[in-house]
């Protein structure tokens, strides 16, 4: 059987990500990097800008711009932009598509950029950036599943747009176990090489020249190249999260209530701006830190039984449509509190898309219990 | 029309004055400690808001709990309170009650900082500021840190790359 090992090398992280850069530029004529003003992605695009003005080269710098993202955000995609113009392909998408919010139950799309709503956006669109999709609209390409462009359908059909590209993208193996597995999934042989890591898609390869960088050698880097960093992790910092838990995400998703809950001691005027653009975002705000509610991790006190809860607010919930959702997949389900108490999550998170899984299995106290009934 | 019942404020008796008992509002020990220092630094500014109840015949708190709890033998021992009396029922006592506790502001974290330096540019001691702001050293230290993340991880070494092998 194959198996994968880890193999540390004689040089540090920064010459080795140097080496896969080049290689990218020995082999591919088209390069994207893809940048979210993240501290990840912001590395890769300037070892990606330094090695394309080495060659006289240009490099794509692509950005889907979600509207409601933090000012921060959208200031470092413009330092990035306008870092290197002469070497640097400005690929700034400002096109429609939804985002699942779960602040809401009316508004549970974002449909961002939405045609004839100009009034309503966050921001308004530059333009310098790309308005339009650059695909036929008959051509598109849903996400199985999807009745509408939902963010990964929209970088699909955005790179169906190539062939033989490189996308480069700013994942590290530390973030998490599930990416750590990516690196080594799908190896792709490039002139001659096998090479893990990069993967094929569609007709284009996503390579991730950083994918064994840690935390400090990504901040190490900003020092020692003077890059700037968003002011949202100089923020957390100052908040007092751990230096290893800064990160910047999306401010509309199933998962976005810490980040919410901190927006208005950071940036109060986007607060405000998506206050009037996104129902139910101050209200999550007020209550995101309160576990009860959006975690549901306390049974609130008038029930007696997460089972008795879930019963009650798949008979409340307020959109009739959905609800089959909810009811066929619960119908699978384990009937355990432990379940019981995960689908309460997804009925408070609105979380019809199935993007918090339930852990379907028996419940773990339900063991314990038992154990120590035979042991007493 | 607008009326100004701060200007009506008279002090009664702490016993004359009993808490609510819907108030949601929690305020954690560390900010108690702060209220403290604040009415030692800068004197009683806000009397405490009630109405009159007829049955108890006493003073019932709709905002201010917290500060009649300073007055409490515990904290400051405060005999006699300044208070404030409006004549509102059950209904509109109890959304007074929220909306006292929730339309205030929160303080922009750089702006926080940006207070901090400047005490410690006139010469205020960190531990001074720790006191009558009612902050941890650690994160006086964090707001004196100027110069942002990165500058954390000068003098760190890069870790070595890796690579996946293929093994039998």
């Amino acid at each position: 059987m194959q198996k994968y090992t880890h193999k540390y090398l004689e040089e540090t992280v920064v010459d080795a990500a140097r080496r896969r850069v080049a290689f990218v530029f020995d082999h591919f004529e088209t390069i994207h990097v893809s940048i979210s003003g993240g501290k990840d992605s912001s590395v890769l695009a300037h070892l990606a800008i330094l090695e394309a003005q080495k060659r006289g080269r240009k490099v794509g710098l692509f950005f889907l711009d979600e509207e409601a993202m933090y000012q921060s955000t959208i200031e470092m995609v413009e330092y990035w932009m306008a870092f290197a113009p002469e070497s640097i392909n400005r690929l700034w998408m400002q096109i429609p598509f939804s985002l699942t919010s779960a602040t809401s139950y009316q508004d549970s799309q974002l449909l961002c950029w939405e045609p004839g709503k100009r009034k309503e956006w966050m921001r308004q669109k530059s333009e310098n950036n790309i308005r339009q999709k650059p695909w036929a609209e008959a051509d598109e390409k849903l996400t199985s599943g999807y009745k509408w462009l939902d963010f990964y359908g929209a970088i699909t059909n955005y790179e169906r747009c190539y062939k033989g590209a490189a996308f480069l993208l700013g994942e590290r193996a530390q973030e998490s176990p599930n990416r750590r597995y990516s690196v080594t999934k799908h190896p792709v042989t490039i002139g001659g090489q096998k090479i893990f890591w990069g993967t094929p898609r569609g007709d284009n390869f996503t390579l991730k020249p950083i994918y064994d960088w840690q935390f400090s050698d990504v901040w190490k880097y900003h020092h020692d190249n003077g890059i700037k960093h968003s002011r949202i992790y100089d923020y957390q910092f100052l908040k007092g999260y751990n230096i290893n838990e800064v990160r910047i995400s999306s401010l509309i998703h199933e998962r976005s209530f810490k980040s919410l809950c901190d927006l208005p001691e950071f940036e109060p005027k986007t607060f405000e701006k998506l206050c009037k653009r996104i129902k139910g975002v101050s209200f999550v705000q007020e209550t995101g830190k309160a576990a009860k509610l959006f975690r549901a991790s306390k049974l609130p006190k008038n029930f007696t039984s997460w089972i008795a809860y879930r019963d009650f607010l798949l008979e409340t919930y307020p959109l009739p449509d959905r609800r089959p959702i909810f009811e066929k997949r619960f119908s699978k389900h384990l009937s355990n509190e432990y379940v019981a108490r995960q689908q309460c999550r997804q009925l408070i998170c609105n979380d019809y898309e199935n993007n918090l899984p339930i852990d379907n299995k028996p419940d773990p106290r339900q063991e314990l219990i038992r154990y120590y009934e035979e042991q007493l | 029309m607008i009326t100004f019942p701060c200007l009506q404020t008279k002090l009664v008796p702490r016993e004359m004055v009993v808490a609510n008992s819907y108030n949601p509002n929690h305020v954690p020990k560390d900010k108690m400690e702060l209220l403290k220092q604040s009415i030692l630094d800068n004197g009683f500014c806000f009397p405490i808001v009630t109405i009159w109840d007829e049955e108890q015949e006493k003073y019932v708190i709709i905002d201010g709990f917290h500060r009649f709890t300073i007055c409490q033998p515990k904290w400051l021992d405060i005999p006699e309170i300044p208070i404030v009396v409006l004549d509102h029922g059950i209904q509109k006592r109890m959304t007074a009650t929220v909306q006292f506790n929730k339309a205030r502001g929160v303080h922009q974290v750089d702006l926080d900082a940006e207070v901090i330096r400047g005490l410690i540019e006139q010469g205020m001691s960190e531990e001074e500021i720790s006191v009558h702001l009612g902050i941890d050293l650690d994160t006086i230290h964090r707001y004196k840190q100027l110069t942002g993340i990165a500058e954390l991880f000068a003098n760190a070494p890069y870790s070595k790359a890796w690579e996946v092998e293929e093994s039998e």
